[in-house]
């Protein structure tokens, strides 16, 4: 139930507005924003693995997590929080990162259960990726398999002191750190992954632009990135049978 | 009913399988068969036990894969829910071409178990209408199940750890001590179970 | 817009399209995605999609010894752990000719059929939950709290037990006669 401060977070477009002459209320405004997100977490249960058992016990009535004030969101447009319950394989981490883009910033991202943290049980296993971290920036880490509901609320609290103190922005670090993300998930992709989410285009916007967001990942996707089109739906299922009574 | 090696029952099972040549039978437990057959006659089997003995539940499909003798081993589990007995077929096919011939036409189940070893032992079942990935989409390397692929060394290969340098430790090493074996550098030394010659 | 420009295009009709259920849903614990063709309510053809959850169980399993599979076994299924492991003990008690005595055969029983109702408390609330019922959902996963409770008794671990193995059936006679 470690928070990693080894990541390294640059701090750009944060400074205070004091700016060092004492002036007491400059920061109100700003504190009392980080207390009232940090009572209101929306979480995405995203339910990858194992971990989503002990989840439920943790939202219902036993070990009520809404007093809290986290409630469960099913739409990742608008949560909070991105809970990775568990091992993530291969196929479900691609669904993660599309997932996470899609949330609105400030978002933190929660790995419960030891299969985040370092691979787990499942070190060995060849469909599991073992560091989370090296995907998306990870703003806590419940270790545990599984871990108690207590354990989950515990490092939920951990979590919202910490944003309350303004410590965990992790979600900087993917815009401006965005290069070794996306090497990582091209090394385990392949060098045709990309998202419909213009990450360095929002960096850019957002004064979020580090001096790590380009480099020579960001130049192999720019190389394979093909411009967005309508998803087609088409099922194929012109030699499945069709149900009896459809009228066609 | 308790079914036992010597109930009229397991005799009249018997009876039937001597009709298909080159057939060996055990009985493996009171609701166990275990039968040995050559591939080219697995067909006959099958049509005979789902037609005439009512063998109408197809369990599974497993494969087993013998690098040293070069061989796939199929294992046909049917089971019939009158006599209540399992009997599991056992065939061998070499691994060279490792092409099969599928049995959906007999049993619709069977797709979706060739379709699964298809992808994890990369052998071929001809007549199967879907050989299509649905497990490792996102994979790209040789057939995982294989004896010959080595999971751990490609694990290693392919990913990084967390560094961890806790307090503890920085205490030993100040003192002048360390780990001397570390987990990752040791690799579990399999006796190798697979060269058994049976 | 003039008559006889008006051409009649053929549309199909407009309640039927193609939805596509992602992996994750807020009413399962698990990841599966289907993609289904509904004509208003009804779902007239699906394609399903699975492999979220691989692992490679059968590849780890051969490279650990048998007695660290105890502790991978009961993942395979997560809702319902313990008869993943009462197969695993079974096969290889049947491979080692080991004989189960009775008491052990008598609680392996129960805890079977603690996980199984567990499991089905858990999927009732989970179902309620997905049609927007929330108050089953809350009874069936507090009941089930109490069966986990225990699991904990019996070996520490709320959902995964691992209490079951070859050789702690012999443990657990032992803990029972002491404890009468």
């Amino acid at each position: 139930m470690s928070s990693l401060q080894n990541i390294p977070v640059v701090s750009g477009g944060s400074e205070k507005p004091s700016g060092g002459t004492g002036n007491l209320l400059a920061n109100v405004f700003d504190e009392l924003m980080a207390f009232c997100r940090s009572r209101s977490l929306f979480m995405l249960h995203y339910c990858t693995g194992c971990g989503a058992i002990e989840l439920p016990p943790a939202m219902t009535s036993r070990f009520d997590m809404e007093r809290l004030g986290i409630q469960p969101m099913v739409t990742p447009r608008q949560a909070d929080i991105l809970l990775v319950t568990g091992y993530v394989s291969t196929k479900t981490l691609k669904r993660i990162i599309l997932t996470y883009e899609q949330m609105n910033s400030p978002k933190y991202v929660i790995g419960i259960c030891s299969c985040t943290v370092n691979g787990g049980m499942y070190w060995q296993s060849y469909a599991t990726a073992k560091k989370l971290n090296d995907y998306l920036p990870v703003d806590m880490y419940i270790a545990g398999c599984m871990p108690r509901p207590e354990a989950v609320i515990h490092g939920l609290r951990e979590l919202m002191e910490n944003i309350r103190q303004g410590k965990s922005d992790n979600w900087r670090d993917y815009y401006q750190r965005y290069d070794h993300y996306l090497g990582n998930q091209q090394r385990l992709f392949g060098e045709n992954w990309q998202t419909p989410t213009d990450i360095i285009g929002e960096a850019r916007h957002y004064d979020l632009f580090g001096p790590d967001t380009l480099g020579e990942h960001t130049a192999l996707l720019e190389q394979h990135q093909t411009p967005l089109k309508p998803f087609e739906m088409t099922l194929g299922l012109a030699d499945l049978p069709v149900r009896k009574d459809e009228p066609r | 009913m308790k079914l036992s090696p010597t109930s009229n029952l397991s005799a009249s099972l018997e009876f039937l399988l001597q009709e298909i040549s080159g057939l060996r039978s055990q009985w493996k437990g009171p609701r166990r068969l275990r039968v040995d057959l050559q591939a080219e006659t697995l067909p006959a089997l099958i049509e005979l036990l789902k037609g005439r003995a009512g063998f109408v539940h197809l369990s599974a499909i497993s494969c087993v894969d013998w690098p040293v003798q070069n061989e796939f081993e199929l294992v046909y589990q049917l089971w019939s829910y009158e006599v209540k007995v399992l009997v599991m077929a056992h065939i061998r096919i070499p691994r060279d071409p490792g092409i099969y011939l599928s049995v959906y036409d007999l049993y619709r189940p069977a797709a979706f178990f060739e379709r699964d070893i298809h992808e994890m032992f990369g052998l071929f079942f001809e007549g199967s209408p879907d050989m299509g990935k649905f497990i490792l989409t996102e994979w790209d390397g040789p057939p995982p199940m294989r004896k010959e692929f080595d999971g751990e060394a490609w694990v290693m290969n392919q990913f990084d750890w967390q560094d961890y340098q806790p307090d503890w430790l920085k205490d030993i090493e100040a003192k002048g001590g360390g780990i001397t074996t570390r987990p990752e550098d040791v690799r579990q030394d399999k006796a190798k179970p697979w060269d058994d010659p049976s | 817009m003039r008559p006889e420009n008006y051409q009649s295009v053929n549309h199909p009709p407009s309640n039927e399209f193609e939805l596509f259920f992602g992996p994750n849903h807020p009413g399962i614990e698990g990841n599966y995605a289907l993609k289904v063709r509904v004509n208003g309510d009804q779902v007239t053809s699906a394609r399903a999609d699975g492999g979220y959850l691989h692992r490679g169980f059968e590849k780890l399993m051969e490279g650990r010894l048998w007695i660290q599979n105890i502790a991978l076994v009961p993942r395979i299924c997560v809702p319902d752990p313990v008869p993943m492991e009462v197969c695993y003990s079974l096969a290889i008690e049947e491979l080692g000719g080991i004989e189960v005595p009775e008491r052990a055969q008598w609680i392996r029983v129960m805890q079977l059929e603690l996980s199984r109702i567990a499991a089905h408390l858990f999927t009732f609330g989970g179902h309620a939950a997905t049609t927007g019922m929330y108050t089953p959902m809350f009874w069936g996963i507090a009941d089930r709290d109490l069966i986990l409770d225990l699991f904990e008794e019996l070996s520490g671990g709320r959902v995964y037990t691992s209490s079951t193995s070859p050789a702690v059936c012999a443990v657990i006679c032992l803990r029972a006669i002491w404890t009468g």
